[in-house]
């Protein structure tokens, strides 16, 4: 902190020095297309280095010398205008140059800054407008779709997610493949991008491989997103002032079944009771000795199907009295369960400064109500930077702080899971008007809610809450000297520090002695995790940039310094005293041993790196770069390690003049490169002894070679301390991962830039993959982590952009395009993983796990499936193979089930092959309408929500044979010899449904067709014949979404200036995940979440952990001062 | 400024110019422990080989007919029909290596060599633990297991070869102690004997008894002689044999990973006082109950619920493999407060002593030991009742085999009935479920010890039980109603993991019926 005030004198200081000034001309640009305001349009005043840039919002205003007569407007991509310095206003309205593409300045490693046509590898450049103009909460999620080769994967819904980023597909099997995040030159991480105010952010430049981020060292093999956030600018100072409202719904539930209620009778279909047509207790009364099809109590849906009459729902209470409900479906209450989520962006910033002293300082507040009851974010983001020009010197700080808080419902598990509970709840059930299950007595946990086996979701709601507080400081201070005209020595000290207290609380609830309910109690709990996380980063170096004739050389020297420090403490209670509501649940209300925790870890690295760039004129440039890292994290002998690249590209329009001034072909380039990048790849993700992650805790691969010995479980005992040994074994001389880049590309401008097309072919294998191996458990330990192992990924990136419609009048249409084929392959495992390699599991019935294989893509679904025939000969061939079952209640009646297979099946890959991404611009003055949209296509997932809803009865799947005996599609029939054994098989012929009422009540067999048991027995009971068969859950993962729409208004600048007041303001409408379209099969819910939990890359299986998807719509108003 | 820009500089090449060597010096873990002494391994050892026993007992108490199951749960399929599979129980092998390896570590840590006392210990307790294995498992990794690093790839030793070796070890671990007179005793981290060195002497004779009765029942003459002369050298075995039940007491308390671990299993989480799920999904067999009831046996009024909707003295319990088996809520669970629930803090056996004195009284009865066959008998009983109506906290029964009313009760009430009198030879008549028919039939000296023996070893012993009966077939204990074939279950298969990461070691072709070398 004693820097930062320094600073802030420094600054103050500078701000009084900058009043004694010349005479000042001020005045707005705007793009001669649509009249709107440009950003960064250089200022100069001619013949001199006086200038500035302009504003956000196209303003400026500087401060010259008497003397000066004229002002140059230069922007790149634009023509250059000369203006007169006159009395009042100068604007100019500045208009395309369709011959300049290549100029398009880069931010790359360092925060250097570099033409485009310079680069030899792959980037993309977002402006902030593009990301943050539907108003996303996190930075991240604007991504989505708008660069080739970036997938944001948004894992869980939430009031707070975290999306998943990578570039270029996933290189390391089990470590980090999330791209480096770079915020003004500071190397951070997602979970702080995330928190960062979005209006905060002026460009974001993507780094695609590690060919464009090797200069950041071993975490660049990802590639990298590189920040830069709002700077102040010369001239007038400048206030922005913006509201947004949107509101949050429920874009799609899984498919539930509405024709039947609760009850769970096995065999029931043809037993003779239903022959009678009995299906509910004749006396009215609750079932409870499972008697009947009806149980008005049951978590299952298997029951008769709904007729109107009046049942008993749920046991009878103690009073004697019993709800009574008619005996339909309530298909509307789970919707109306979830609330409509309402958010307020509200946000001011101010900028000024003058050509040597510049600031900028914002603050911005959301609020957010989710869609689940009680569900409530805050966030509250806090800028400043300055910066300051004393001669020859540059000193300058950016400070960001982050306060976030959320009270949220802790969905740990099945007993707390909102959702699981809600589309558990039976579709009869008025689940709203169990609201208050304090008054209602049919709404109590005791004896009331209907649920025997479940609580009720608004109790879950009230005893179960995660409050999370996070408080993160983001920011560097910054020097830069110039030397020499060619040579800057610049000095960068960054960190990004956040510290969490997370407090998740259950209270405590027994069960009432006489309640026949069979729910398990919640024992209650406190558990406190405070956490902190903080990274520091210091870059020197020295960058020339000097020019011999033709020839132009740029170096940089330079040396970096990364120290993370991270700790956590947590203390908890196993079980709560007594009862006590949310905010009074403490440690002293417990009963036995307080439960606690807490590590501390260490990393350090430093590292030289040099960086050449050799020009010829302007078409050709050679690029080569070298770093040499030194970990404190591998052994000494290991920890020091040096990675090379280079890269060049020729800019062949600008080598023949002719060329060049084809009217067809503006802009034509050829690139490519090759690095090598080593990662270190030794697991960052820390975890409690609750197997819940640490908090914001990281141990950044500290402490991971040497064995340790824990604690032995629940010791210490007393006063008797003891150890056991850990189950891992570490390799000797453990190397990092290495990742080799190749890529080549071309881009393209045509036809005075209505098409602009670019082109990129990668290659990227990975070798000495850090893996911990399963090892014979019969050594005595269980794990190996070794070197060994290759990933390849290979793929193409084109992004084509369109301006078909650019006329004088103002009316500009533009589409573009991008695309992604990303062929992601495990060319080897270490031999003692048995040829496989586990990376994340369903935790099911039906043994679903995640895993890599040689050969195949990964992750790679792997599970259960049934046994067909295979015989090429038979016309049974390629159909499920059946086998006899007796119905217990009717010996006499054939039935026959599938038959699963002992063994496991790979079902595909869980990350897109494809990916493609669109948006389109319509713009005509100050209105825009713009749009975006996002199709990710040649993978599958697992649903394992999808077995729970058939185990609970809820899910359509269960429902569509109308839970009558059917005939198994595609199925055959075995044949058996005289002695029972199984000789061959033939066709399932099939069976024709007989109607009642509209209804199927029951299947008629075909001549040579069987039917199967439609029941509880089949669909939810006997897992072997469903439930327990992944290959049921598998679906595509392909999805079609329009990410956003967004319409705006922005007053023209002339009539803005009119009013006087107010220099600019604009208004717009958006929607976000407007809509989303994913094939039939997928009946269950967005295939973008997963159960994954962060850092892991076991992405692909989707629980009752994530909430259901959302879409988002809303306004926005910005007005500039 | 200049000196501003100077001064900064200056700083950072000052601190870049610390020697780099140190600056990357701070990998040593502060989290955890990367050595440690023998005595601080040896009480978690202890501990952990108590609770892998309770899971060992889990498997026994069903494949012995002691347990079936409750309607409160589906599954246990392997329980009903004895298609075990590589994944079923495989924790029992993950388990016990991984806790061996904490015994391997005190025998062979730079420190062993200062602690024989422990190093005794932890060969003892290595063989108590690799006879768990080999008697589910048959031909297991021996030599070359618990190698770490060393050997990736374990081969496997024969059965036979093991059990040999088991009594060499045992014998040694004996002189090791006698040795060790001067050397630092273990105190309280030995939280079975508490460092009483004499008692673990006794421990490991009673261990090579169980040894050596468990291999004397085959036909093979060579190995029957080897049991002759091994058992031989028992009659007067330098430290005797134990004398109370060998309990492991680490001070279980009523805290999270701190409560006894069959109480929390099957009992109570803590803090709860609702019954876990697990123990409404286990109920005696009628078996089980009918043998208790047919002999009036006080030991059942400690162990489980009275059938709370009839009469006195009624018991409901599960017959293995019955298609609808009995609910929970009004049938036997186990008593809470009882035997089996005592409280969160009861001790957990390792041997019982009522095992050990039947197993005594069968090797004299077959004359291969010396003494008081019909002595040995009667104690074991008593002493059987002794562990039955422990207090809740003593974690030893008594110093001395001390006659109490319930068991001399027991004893006279039984007076004929060739199941409990020593002296009588016949007895009532049962179906398969030991519902008393008509008539009498005889029991031989044999039948009468193992029956004796199976009641003892209820729960806390159950493999114990499994084990007698594999090698007995006695008690008559009834098969499951949907056993897979007519046999019982002899072994369990080779685990997954270990196929998975082993598979050129281990042994093809075995099956959950291929007999271990024992067996009848």
């Amino acid at each position: 902190m004693k820097h930062f005030f320094l600073f802030m004198v420094l600054t103050f200081v500078c701000l009084f020095q900058a009043a004694a000034q010349n005479r000042t001309v001020s005045g707005r640009v705007t793009d001669r297309a649509n009249g709107q305001g440009l950003p960064g349009v250089g200022v100069i005043v001619k013949g001199t280095t006086i200038g500035t840039s302009t504003n956000v919002d196209g303003a400026y205003s500087l401060s010259v010398p008497a003397s000066a007569t004229t002002l140059s407007f230069q922007f790149i991509g634009y023509t250059t205008i000369e203006q007169p310095i006159r009395a009042g206003a100068v604007n100019v309205a500045l208009a395309p140059d369709a011959k300049q593409l290549g100029e398009v300045v880069v931010t790359g490693a360092l925060g250097l800054q570099r033409q485009e046509r310079e680069v030899g590898y792959a980037t993309a450049t977002l402006d902030s407008k593009e990301v943050t103009q539907a108003r996303p909460t996190n930075f991240v999620s604007g991504l989505a779709g708008k660069v080739s080769g970036l997938q944001i994967q948004t894992l869980n819904n939430g009031v707070n997610a975290t999306p998943r980023v990578t570039l270029r597909g996933t290189r390391s099997l089990l470590g980090n493949n999330e791209a480096l995040i770079v915020i003004d030159g500071v190397i951070t991480t997602n979970e702080v991008l995330g928190a960062l105010n979005p209006d905060d952010i002026a460009s974001t430049t993507v780094l695609k491989g590690a060919n464009a981020a090797a200069l950041y060292g071993s975490q660049a093999s990802n590639g990298a997103l590189i920040i830069t956030t709002k700077k102040g600018q010369a001239g007038s100072s400048q206030v922005t002032f913006s509201h947004t409202s949107q509101f949050e719904s429920i874009s799609f539930l899984p498919k539930f079944q509405t024709e039947f209620g609760p009850g769970s009778p096995d065999w029931y279909t043809n037993s003779t009771q239903a022959k009678q047509g009995i299906f509910f207790k004749p006396d009215g009364t609750p079932d409870r000795n499972y008697d009947y099809q009806y149980q008005g109590f049951e978590n299952q849906q298997y029951g008769p199907r709904f007729d109107g009459s009046l049942q008993p729902f749920g046991y009878t209470l103690p009073d004697g009295t019993v709800q009574k409900l008619t005996y339909v479906s309530r298909p509307d209450e789970k919707t109306k369960f979830f609330n409509t989520g309402y958010q307020a962006q509200n946000g001011v910033s101010f900028s000024g400064g003058d050509e040597k002293t510049k600031f900028f300082a914002s603050y911005q507040n959301i609020h957010n109500n989710g869609i689940v009851p009680k569900d409530v974010f805050d966030r509250n983001s806090f800028r400043f930077n300055a910066s300051r020009e004393i001669g020859r010197l540059t000193v300058g700080f950016n400070v960001s702080y982050i306060n976030r808080k959320s009270d949220v419902t802790s969905n740990l598990d099945q007993s707390t899971s909102v959702y699981w509970n809600v589309f558990n709840t039976s579709v009869m059930a008025p689940l709203t008007s169990y609201k208050d299950y304090t008054n209602n007595p049919f709404a109590t946990s005791d004896y009331g809610y209907y649920n025997a086996y479940y609580y009720n979701p608004y109790f879950i709601i009230d005893y179960n809450r995660l409050r999370d507080k996070r408080n993160t400081l983001q920011g560097d201070i910054n020097a830069s000297f110039r030397v020499r005209d060619w040579l800057r020595l610049q000095y960068r000290l960054g960190t990004t520090s956040t510290n969490q207290q997370s407090l998740t609380t259950q209270n405590k609830f027994t069960l009432a002695s006489n309640s026949i309910k069979q729910i398990s109690p919640y024992p209650g709990f406190y558990r406190d995790l405070s956490s902190d996380l903080t990274r520091v980063n210091s870059d020197l170096f020295l960058s020339a940039d000097k020019t011999f004739g033709n020839f132009n050389i740029k170096g940089i020297l330079g040396n970096n310094v990364q120290t993370l420090q991270s700790r956590y403490t947590y203390t908890a209670s196993t079980a709560l005293a007594v009862p006590a509501a949310t905010e009074l649940i403490n440690l002293s209300n417990r009963i036995g041993n307080l439960d606690g925790d807490s590590r501390r870890f260490q990393t350090r690295l430093y590292a030289f790196y040099a960086d050449l760039t050799l020009g010829y004129k302007d078409f050709f440039f050679l690029h080569g770069s070298a770093r040499n890292d030194n970990v404190s994290v591998l052994a000494v002998g290991n920890n020091s390690f040096v990675y090379p690249g280079v890269d060049a590209s020729l800019v062949f329009s600008n080598i023949i003049p002719a060329l060049r001034d084809a009217s067809f072909l503006d802009y034509g380039k050829i690139r490519g490169g090759y690095t090598k990048v080593s990662q270190i790849n030794l697991n960052g993700a820390v975890f409690l002894p609750n197997g819940q992650q640490a908090g914001v805790t990281e141990s950044g691969g500290a402490f991971q070679l040497a064995p340790t010995y824990n604690n032995g479980g629940g010791f210490p005992f007393g006063s008797v301390p003891s150890f056991t040994a850990n189950g891992g074994l570490v390799q000797q001389n453990l190397v990092p991962e290495e990742t080799r880049s190749t890529e080549a590309g071309i881009e393209l401008s045509f036809l005075k830039r209505a098409v602009g097309l670019s082109a990129t072919y990668y290659n990227q294998r990975s070798n000495n993959q850090t893996i911990p191996t399963t090892i014979p458990y019969s050594t005595g330990y269980q794990t190996l982590l070794l070197n060994a192992g290759e990933v390849k990924n290979e793929g193409y990136e084109i992004d084509l952009n369109l301006t078909p419609i650019r006329t004088q009048n103002g009316l500009t249409v533009s589409v573009g395009a991008n695309f992604n084929y990303n062929n992601n392959q495990v060319v080897s495992l270490p031999a003692a993983s048995g040829g496989i390699l586990t990376l994340g599991g369903s935790g099911g019935t039906d043994a679903t796990s995640l895993v890599a294989v040689p050969g195949m893509a990964y992750p790679q679904i792997q599970g259960t499936f049934y046994q067909r025939v295979n015989d090429p000969s038979s016309p049974a061939n390629g159909m499920v193979k059946l086998t006899k079952v007796t119905d217990p209640n009717d010996a006499s009646l054939v039935r026959y089930v599938p038959l699963r297979d002992p063994g496991l099946k790979l079902f595909g890959n869980t990350q897109p092959k494809y990916k493609y991404g669109f948006n389109a611009n319509i713009s005509y003055r100050g209105l825009t309408l713009d749009a975006q949209a996002e199709l990710r296509t040649g993978y599958v997932i697992y649903n394992a929500i999808g077995s729970d809803l058939d185990f609970t009865g809820g899910g359509a799947r269960s429902a569509q044979y109308g839970r009558a005996d059917f005939a198994y599609p595609n199925s055959a029939i075995p044949v058996t010899d005289a002695s029972g054994n199984v000789t061959s098989y033939t066709p399932n012929a099939g069976a024709d449904p007989v109607y009642t009422n509209g209804h199927i009540s029951s299947y008629t067999p075909r001549t040579g067709g069987v039917l199967t048991p439609g029941g509880s027995e089949f669909w939810a009971n006997t897992t072997t014949w469903n439930r327990g068969i992944s290959e049921n859950y598998v679906t595509s993962g392909t999805f079609f979404k329009i990410r956003q729409v967004q319409l705006g208004y922005a007053i023209p600048a002339s009539i803005a200036s009119k009013i006087g007041l107010i220099k600019g303001a604009s208004i717009a409408v958006f929607g976000r995940n407007v809509f989303t379209w994913v094939p039939k099969e997928n009946i269950y819910t967005d295939p973008e979440f997963s159960a994954t939990s962060a850092g892991s890359n076991a992405v692909g299986i989707n629980t009752f952990l994530q909430t259901p998807p959302t879409k988002f719509y809303g306004a926005s108003l910005n007005v500039t001062l | 400024m200049n000196t501003f820009s100077k001064v900064l500089v200056a700083a950072v090449l000052t601190g870049l110019a610390s020697s780099c060597k140190s600056f990357l010096d701070v990998n040593t873990n502060p989290n955890f422990a990367t050595s440690v002494t023998p005595p601080q391994l040896l009480a978690n050892a202890e501990t952990v080989t108590a609770a892998n026993y309770t899971s060992y007992n889990a498997y026994g108490s069903y494949a012995a007919s002691y347990w079936g199951k409750s309607n409160a749960v589906s599954g246990y399929n392997e329980e009903r029909t004895y298609n075990y599979s590589s994944t079923y129980y495989q924790g029992l092998w993950s388990n016990t290596y991984d806790n061996i390896q904490d015994y391997q570590l005190i025998q062979t840590s730079a420190m062993a060599s200062s602690y024989p006392n422990h190093a005794a210990i932890a060969r003892i307790m290595k063989v108590y633990n690799f006879l768990l294995l080999v008697d589910e498992y048959g031909d297991i990794p021996y030599t070359n297991a618990n190698q770490g690093l060393a050997n990736t790839s374990p081969t496997f030793d024969k059965q036979q070869d093991i059990y040999k070796d088991l009594v060499v070890q045992l014998k040694g671990a004996v002189t090791d102690i006698n040795n060790a007179t001067k050397a630092t005793k273990p105190a309280g981290e030995d939280v079975i004997f508490g460092g009483d060195m004499s008692k673990w002497k006794a421990f490991a004779n009673s261990l090579r008894l169980r040894i050596l009765l468990r291999e004397s029942s085959t036909s093979d003459a060579t190995l029957n002689a080897y049991v002759k002369t091994e058992m031989a050298l028992l009659n007067s075995p330098d430290g005797g044999f134990i004398t109370t039940d060998v309990l492991v007491q680490p001070n279980y308390a009523a805290n999270s990973g701190q409560q006894n671990p069959f109480y929390n299993t099957y009992g109570f989480a803590v803090g709860t006082t609702n019954v876990t799920s697990t123990y409404r999904f286990t109920l005696p067999t009628t078996y089980y109950l009918n043998l208790n009831l047919n002999q009036q046996d006080a030991r059942l009024t400690q162990q489980y619920k009275r059938d709370s909707t009839t009469a006195f003295v009624r018991y409901t319990g599960a017959i293995p493999g019955e298609k609808s088996s009995p609910d929970p809520t009004i049938s036997s669970t186990m008593l809470v407060g009882g035997e089996f629930l005592r409280s969160a803090s009861q001790p957990t056996p390792l041997m019982l002593l009522a095992e050990h004195l039947f197993s005594k009284s069968e090797a004299e009865f077959r004359g291969l030991l010396s003494g008081d066959a019909q002595s040995d008998y009667t104690n074991g009983i008593r002493a059987s009742f002794q562990t039955a109506f422990r207090t809740s906290t003593s974690s030893s029964s008594a110093a001395t085999v001390a006659p109490t009313t319930q068991s001399e009760a027991y004893l006279a009430a039984n007076a004929g009935n060739g199941l409990v009198d020593w002296t009588a030879t016949t007895t009532l008549q049962t179906d398969a479920y030991g519902n008393i028919t008509s008539g009498t039939r005889t029991v031989s000296t044999l039948e009468k010890i193992i029956t004796q023996k199976w009641l003892a070893e209820v729960v806390w012993s159950s493999i114990e039980g499994w084990d007698d009966f594999r090698r007995t077939r006695l008690p008559n204990i009834p098969i499951s109603l949907q056993a897979a074939t007519t046999q019982f279950p002899a072994r369990l298969f080779y685990p997954q993991t270990e196929l998975n990461t082993n598979a050129a070691n281990v042994p093809a072709g075995i099956t959950q019926y291929t007999k271990l070398f024992w067996a009848q």
